[in-house]
């Protein structure tokens, strides 16, 4: 081992945590901080469970890998913390997944179905008990069932309609319904007195107030801003020979936008991010369908990524979302 | 200005970087040499068709109208007739003619009406004329975006109508260096403050007609790299640097390939 690869790999022991067990074990996270690496040492021997460790050992004993480096750094340093060992997983609830609004405690849908599934979820079928129509207020009602491993069985139902939705959720009435009925049926699986989230209408149920629901009108013609282009009548000119109006002269201002009240993550004020617009949502469907990604994989995605629904994602987190949507190719 | 107009100066555009990487001496004949193709293949003539009809139909959706189906076959037939009836100058390919191609264009066009997703979009400009400049060339960049759309969140969708023989591939909508630079172009009209999404409205001419929308979006870093391309090619052409690509395996159906056999002959007399 040379003396550049022991310079270059103390300069990244520097950043590692050591741990010391309470039986006398070194633990070093790796530099992601993701998994611990057990090194042990005794007098001159010394090991590693890393792979970089593995590699070279073989070619040269003396090799020492950045995480034995910084277990012989840490100690004069005094920089050990005590690990201890947990007790092997237990089905839980992520705390990511609890929602605190105005003192009230709320699972989401996703929270609910991770717990089913460390519970050993076997089974989720749900059933369109009613398809909304015009007769029906445009009410969907859906029943979902659900076995456990031991084969125990939950069921339960959910319903929605354009008076329990808030207007961007409305378009989705047979979805939502799915997901509520879904949702009802898991926390009795799981034994979750909360409700979900998603069996809200919008945040106001909770907070009292309208604010949040409320999303900008939508403009109802597709004419342009300002004088069209004349109608060409006559097909067989060539397109270079037309003359379109030109628009870029003068700046447009931007349309008005919706507002996200429900975003976790990102840079602006939760309260005014503004939400995805129509063709970024169209663009993330789009993406992901021809990546194979299925529609609740989608959903899983952004709740993880940026602790939401797609529908309630803000427009800079949807950008950002469908850079990651085109990369995964 | 319009794009024919455009046209007039000496200029560059995404299909001729395109045409430079492919095949340098075809870009010479073509652009330089202004050397008329040998032939039209029948693709090219048929896609203007489509392109033609399209636009057709946004006009209309511009003003609040929507055509009907049989309107649409109506233009597209006028189109095709003009454009490719009794056209000797046409290469058609071995399973198409004048008529075969015009029942194409009919299915091609009812499966895209059928399919097109209903939108609210404000329509900004249809075939919208642009020119600009790159950093590194004198040049000025021109072309034509066929459809510029805005949703009501201010979202800027630039759309450009393809046919095509097959479904296209993740790298060929990701990589597409005509949206790349669609995106340059309506960032220096005023637009880089947007969101800005784009797409392809693909008809597919396989045997089960499709249509497909193909939506992408470029970062910095694939503006930069088309700049860099661009600027390397500019290099070439300013130091005539002509090389045939005569390996590739579009050499078969080239427009200029009398013009490439003579200028072999010439170098090689040389």
């Amino acid at each position: 081992m040379t003396a550049k690869e022991v310079q270059k790999r103390n300069v990244k022991s520097n950043q590692l945590k050591v741990m010391l067990s309470e039986n006398g074990q070194y633990f070093v996270e790796s530099s992601k901080g993701k998994i611990l690496y057990n090194v042990a040492i005794a007098g001159d021997d010394k090991s590693c469970t890393c792979g970089d460790y593995a590699k070279n050992n073989k070619k040269d004993p003396a090799f020492v890998c950045k995480h034995i480096l910084a277990v012989e750094n840490s100690v004069p340093e005094n920089e050990i913390e005590s690990a201890k060992f947990l007790d092997k997983n237990t089905p839980k609830l992520k705390d990511g997944f609890l929602k605190n609004i105005k003192g009230k405690d709320f699972v989401l849908y996703a929270g609910v179905l991770d717990l089913a599934t460390q519970k050993g979820l076997l089974k989720l079928e749900v059933e369109l008990l009613q398809f909304p129509t015009k007769e029906n207020g445009n009410e969907a009602i859906c029943a979902a069932s659900a076995e456990g491993k031991n084969g125990e069985v939950f069921s339960d139902i959910g319903d929605a309609n354009p008076r329990n939705c808030t207007e961007m959720i409305s378009k989705h009435l047979i979805r939502m319904a799915s997901t509520r009925a879904k949702g009802r049926c898991l926390r009795d699986m799981c034994n979750i007195g909360i409700a979900c989230l998603e069996e809200l209408e919008s945040i106001d149920d909770v907070m009292g107030n309208g604010t949040a629901k409320k999303v900008t009108p939508k403009r109802t013609p597709t004419a342009a801003k300002s004088k069209p282009a004349p109608v060409k009548k006559e097909p067989e000119n060539k397109p270079e020979e037309k003359k379109p109006e030109p628009k870029a002269e003068k700046k447009p201002a931007k349309a008005p936008i919706k507002v996200n009240s429900k975003d976790s993550k990102g840079t602006k004020s939760k309260q005014d991010a503004p939400l995805m617009s129509e063709a970024q949502k169209r663009a993330i469907y789009n993406l992901s369908r021809r990546r194979g990604v299925s529609v609740e994989n989608l959903e899983n995605a952004v709740m993880e990524d940026y602790g939401t629904t797609l529908e309630n994602l803000s427009s800079s987190n949807a950008s950002a979302f469908i850079r990651e949507l085109q990369q995964a190719a | 200005m319009t794009l024919s107009e455009l046209r007039k100066t000496e200029h560059l555009s995404a299909s001729s970087i395109g045409t430079y990487v492919e095949c340098s001496l075809m870009y010479k004949f073509s652009k330089i040499d202004k050397i008329k193709m040998e032939e039209r293949p029948s693709a090219m003539e048929f896609g203007s068709a489509i392109h033609i009809t399209l636009e057709q139909f946004y006009q209309e959706k511009m003003i609040g109208e929507k055509l009907l189906l049989k309107d649409v076959h109506e233009i597209f037939e006028k189109t095709w007739k003009i454009r490719a009836e009794d056209k000797t100058d046409i290469q058609y390919s071995k399973d198409y003619d004048f008529k075969s191609m015009l029942m194409l264009g009919k299915d091609l066009l009812t499966v895209w009406y059928n399919k097109l997703p209903d939108d609210n979009y404000t329509i900004l400009g249809i075939e919208e004329a642009f020119s600009f400049h790159l950093p590194g060339i004198p040049l000025v960049f021109i072309g034509a975006m066929d459809l510029i759309e805005e949703d009501e969140a201010g979202t800027i969708i630039i759309t450009d109508f393809k046919t095509s023989g097959k479904a296209y591939s993740i790298d060929d909508v990701d990589q597409n260096q005509q949206l790349t630079l669609y995106q340059l172009a309506m960032k220096s009209m005023g637009y880089a403050d947007r969101e800005i999404l784009l797409k392809f409205d693909t008809l597919i001419k396989t045997k089960t007609r499709r249509f497909e929308q193909y939506w992408t979006t470029r970062s910095k870093f694939d503006e930069n790299r088309l700049i860099k391309k661009a600027v390397q090619v500019w290099d070439g052409i300013q130091k005539q640097v002509f090389i045939p690509n005569d390996t590739s395996w579009k050499c078969k159906n080239c427009s200029y390939k009398t013009a490439c056999n003579e200028w072999f002959e010439r170098r090689i007399a040389s």
